[in-house]
């Protein structure tokens, strides 16, 4: 074979070998991830007729609420109201802005948001060195090359779920290792975002201080920082989505998640002075409810399943019977 | 621009395809000093400026360098251009730094004068391309070689795409000739040789670049949280928790940096270009000058060349000898950045440099001892340089001093805490699982010299086999947001 052979052969290899990892890594995430907005899509578009609705949104610490159990609970205090479990894994308010205008478009009769101080961080660590950030005098080609390589215009198609494979690989390798045990499983209805991993239906309990002590520092090193409200895009895209849930007459009431007594320990304390002036300007300027949970459960035993997850499990439905004392008095 | 983005695979595709399909050696030169300024601008926009101010002056000083009559005036121009140099890298990486020691200085003798910081944005990269630029005047002033021919071929050595922003630090004799490489050519005589992609450079170059690649983004990056948590807090960890998290940045540390060079060089070797290797096995080192000679050799030498020889090296007194070593070891710990933890750093390895060198001056006989070329021997050298490497690693990592200090007495002054081991294992497990294997196939590349070249010598469907490998293992535990590579800060 000649030079220009041998090197098209070798040029040939490469690409192959690219197409075949990605084609493993497309199939693979696939079938291991749900395809959101293809839900949201279903779910907004069906036909609710004149049923009464509460919705909760929120990220996976509200993900955990048995919309089942709602629905039970408050049919016993005599309330037609059907409980959907909005709650997205990640979900932060910046990125619920994106879809308000679908669930103001089902008219919900009663909105629960539940948040958290997950919302508020920020994505990347404060730490990383941004000394070596340019702003950008003259144009920037970057955002140019951005625009045209997101993937979604490129191909007309929702490829988002390729963007963090890691997260994926790690659950498919944990239940192939250690399957978890389903047998607490409860069943749960109407929440369609929203697929609660066995993992989420585990108890776990520390046993000794050391184990506590070991927990609170790996929380300390997972903090990113959190800007100040007036810069923080969850905090301003939250009022955003206050601010259209009253133009459109929903009415809607926060609630802050369930965090164990070793994330509230080891919270910065800017973490705390700018979640409570997000709280006071969300009570003050668009008049909504909060009620506390944060550190409601935070002394519990028996009801986490990590630090900021209360457990979906049959033993566990103390959070649950709060949130529906909240919609009970909510719908007087 | 980063390595480890698809922007950088598009770029590199495009470069390659435009080199191959367009045989004009002047419009190849062209186009690859225009691609590595586009490289660089994408991610610096304005400071390019400081890039191409840095090699107009240095092409021009070289020049008159050449061109002097006699040698007071080729030193005074040497002069200048290195004050022009290092007066740029100073300000931009050192001025804010500067006026922080002054206020707190300030503050501590009660001066009522605060001088408000620059702020300045540290240019990517400008530690790297001056050195490029002063090996070059120096190399002149030398008289190791006549200056470039033209504006281009000086453009391209100092702005070379692969090694721009974190080297290897390139001497400007060994880079420039490869510029100017000659061919044979029977009818016409010889002539300049037009950048060519050949097949075996080309196939060498992809699985340098492929394992860079691994390195960086499959046991850097997925072993850096794992460090991230412990050093974030380090205070009240136990020791175990210390040491791991030690050893994990030391891997960290090499896998970014070599990982980075590797793909530096695959991709200059693709192009044609061989530029030096920066790493050989440095955790495999014997001794404190051996890991020198294995640990970012580009800069170790380069420090060697122009800073410990001209101070007199090691052909002064021997108090002379111990005194150059701190010296060079400060302000190579120092060029890692503006902070004291850099500094303690290299401060460490001046020292370790220095006893080192006492104690194999006072007891000769140590030096060529039998027993050290043993396997145990040489296993406990290695046991010993690396206790310390990785003491030093815990300086460079952590920044704050009380933390630093703390993380320090932990590695030295083990605890014996046994209670959180477990829990520390079973919460980290994939770092660990990658740390041990790393220490494996590491073992294992130091026992079978020219690995990387005997598997670009398989057979293509072998290798192809390989290369999906490699790809499948990035891929399937990439994290999301691309990793920066921690010698990008320098």
């Amino acid at each position: 074979m000649n030079e220009l052979g041998k090197k098209l052969s070798v040029s040939i290899s490469i690409a192959i070998a690219f197409l075949i990892a990605f084609s493993f890594l497309y199939i693979f995430l696939k079938s291991n991830t749900s395809d959101l907005t293809k839900q949201e899509n279903d779910f907004y578009s069906q036909d609710f007729g004149t049923q009464k609705k509460i919705v909760i949104l929120g990220s996976s610490q509200t993900g955990h609420l048995n919309a089942t159990y709602l629905d039970g609970y408050i049919s016993k205090n005599n309330k037609d109201y059907r409980v959907y479990n909005l709650s997205i894994t990640g979900d932060r308010p910046s990125q619920r802005l994106g879809t308000i205008d679908k669930l103001i478009s089902i008219k919900p009769d009663l909105v629960i948001y539940g948040i958290g101080f997950r919302d508020f961080e920020n994505e990347e660590h404060e730490n990383m060195d941004k000394s070596n950030v340019t702003e950008n005098i003259l144009p920037d080609p970057q955002a140019y090359v951005r625009q045209l390589i997101k993937l979604h215009l490129l191909t007309g198609y929702d490829l988002n779920f390729l963007q963090s494979p890691k997260g994926v690989t790690f659950t498919f390798l944990h239940d192939i290792l250690a399957p978890p045990d389903t047998s607490a499983a409860m069943y749960v209805s109407n929440t369609p975002f929203f697929h609660p991993h066995p993992i989420g239906i585990q108890i776990t309990i520390l046993n000794s201080t050391s184990d506590y002590n070991q927990e609170k520092q790996d929380i300390q090193g997972s903090f990113t920082g959190m800007a100040f409200p007036d810069k923080n895009i969850d905090a301003i895209a939250l009022k955003e989505i206050l601010t259209k849930l009253r133009e459109h007459n929903i009415k809607v009431v926060i609630f802050t998640t369930p965090y164990k007594k070793s994330y509230l320990e080891a919270l910065p304390n800017s973490y705390k002075q700018i979640f409570s002036s997000i709280l006071n300007d969300i009570t003050q300027q668009h008049s909504v409810k909060v009620y506390p949970l944060d550190d409601k459960y935070e002394n519990f035993t028996g009801v986490w399943t990590d630090y900021n997850h209360i457990a979906l499990n049959k033993k566990v439905t103390i959070y649950d019977y709060d949130i529906g004392k909240i919609i009970l008095n909510e719908t007087q | 621009m980063i390595f480890n983005t698809i922007d950088f695979v598009i770029f590199f595709i495009a470069v390659c395809t435009t080199i191959v399909i367009v045989k004009n050696r002047k419009f190849q030169h062209l186009f690859l000093l225009g691609a590595s300024y586009f490289f660089f601008y994408y991610s610096s926009n304005y400071l390019i400026t400081l890039l191409i101010f840095t090699t107009i002056w240095d092409f021009y000083l070289g020049q008159a360098i050449f061109n002097a009559q006699n040698i007071q005036k080729k030193k005074a121009i040497l002069i200048i251009s290195l004050a022009g140099n290092l007066g740029l890298l100073g300000f931009f990486k050192y001025a804010d730094f500067a006026i922080t020691q002054f206020n707190i200085l300030g503050q501590h003798f009660d001066l009522a004068t605060q001088i408000p910081l620059l702020n300045l944005t540290l240019p990517i990269g400008i530690s790297f391309y001056t050195f490029h630029s002063i090996t070059y005047t120096v190399s002149i002033y030398r008289g190791q070689m006549p200056p470039a021919k033209s504006f281009v071929e000086y453009g391209i050595f100092v702005a070379f795409f692969p090694q721009l922003v974190a080297g290897p630090i390139l001497r400007a004799k060994d880079f420039l000739p490869q510029l100017r490489e000659k061919i044979e050519n029977f009818e016409t005589g010889t002539r300049l040789r037009q950048i060519i992609i050949n097949n075996q450079n080309l196939k060498l170059g992809v699985t340098i670049m492929a394992f860079g690649f691994l390195k960086k983004m499959f046991f850097a990056d997925n072993i850096a949280p794992f460090v991230n948590k412990i050093f974030a807090f380090p205070i009240g960890q136990d020791s175990f928790s210390i040491i791991m998290a030690t050893i994990a940045f030391g891997i960290q540390i090499y896998c970014d940096f070599s990982g980075y060079t590797d793909i530096a060089i695959g991709a200059a070797l693709v192009l044609g270009f061989k530029i030096p290797i920066n790493f050989n096995k440095p955790y495999f080192a014997t001794s404190p000058s051996d890991f020198w000679r294995r640990w970012h050799i580009s800069l170790s030498s380069w420090l060697r060349d122009y800073l410990y020889i001209p101070l007199g090296g090691n052909k002064k007194s021997k108090v002379r000898t111990y005194f150059n070593l701190f010296v060079v070891m400060f302000l190579g710990g120092l060029w890692h950045g503006a902070s004291w933890n850099f500094v303690i750093w290299g401060v460490l390895h001046g020292a370790y440099l220095a006893i080192h060198k006492f104690v194999t001056d006072r007891f000769p006989v140590l030096k060529d001892h039998r027993f050290f070329k043993t396997r145990i021997g040489m296993i406990i050298s290695i046991a010993i340089t690396q206790y310390f490497v990785f003491l030093a690693w815990i300086a460079f990592r952590v920044k704050n001093t009380n933390d630093m200090i703390y993380a320090m007495q932990k590695y030295v002054l083990i605890d014996f805490q046994t209670s959180g081991i477990t829990s520390l294992i079973n919460q980290n497990r994939f770092p660990f699982v990658l740390m041990f294997l790393f220490i494996v196939l590491h073992f294992i590349s130091y026992k079978n010299k020219n690995m990387i070249e005997k598997i670009s010598s398989f057979r293509l469907i072998h290798w192809t086999l390989i290369l999906v490998i490699i790809m499948m293992l990035i891929f399937f535990f990439y994290i999301g947001n691309p990793e920066s590579f921690i010698y990008f800060q320098f």
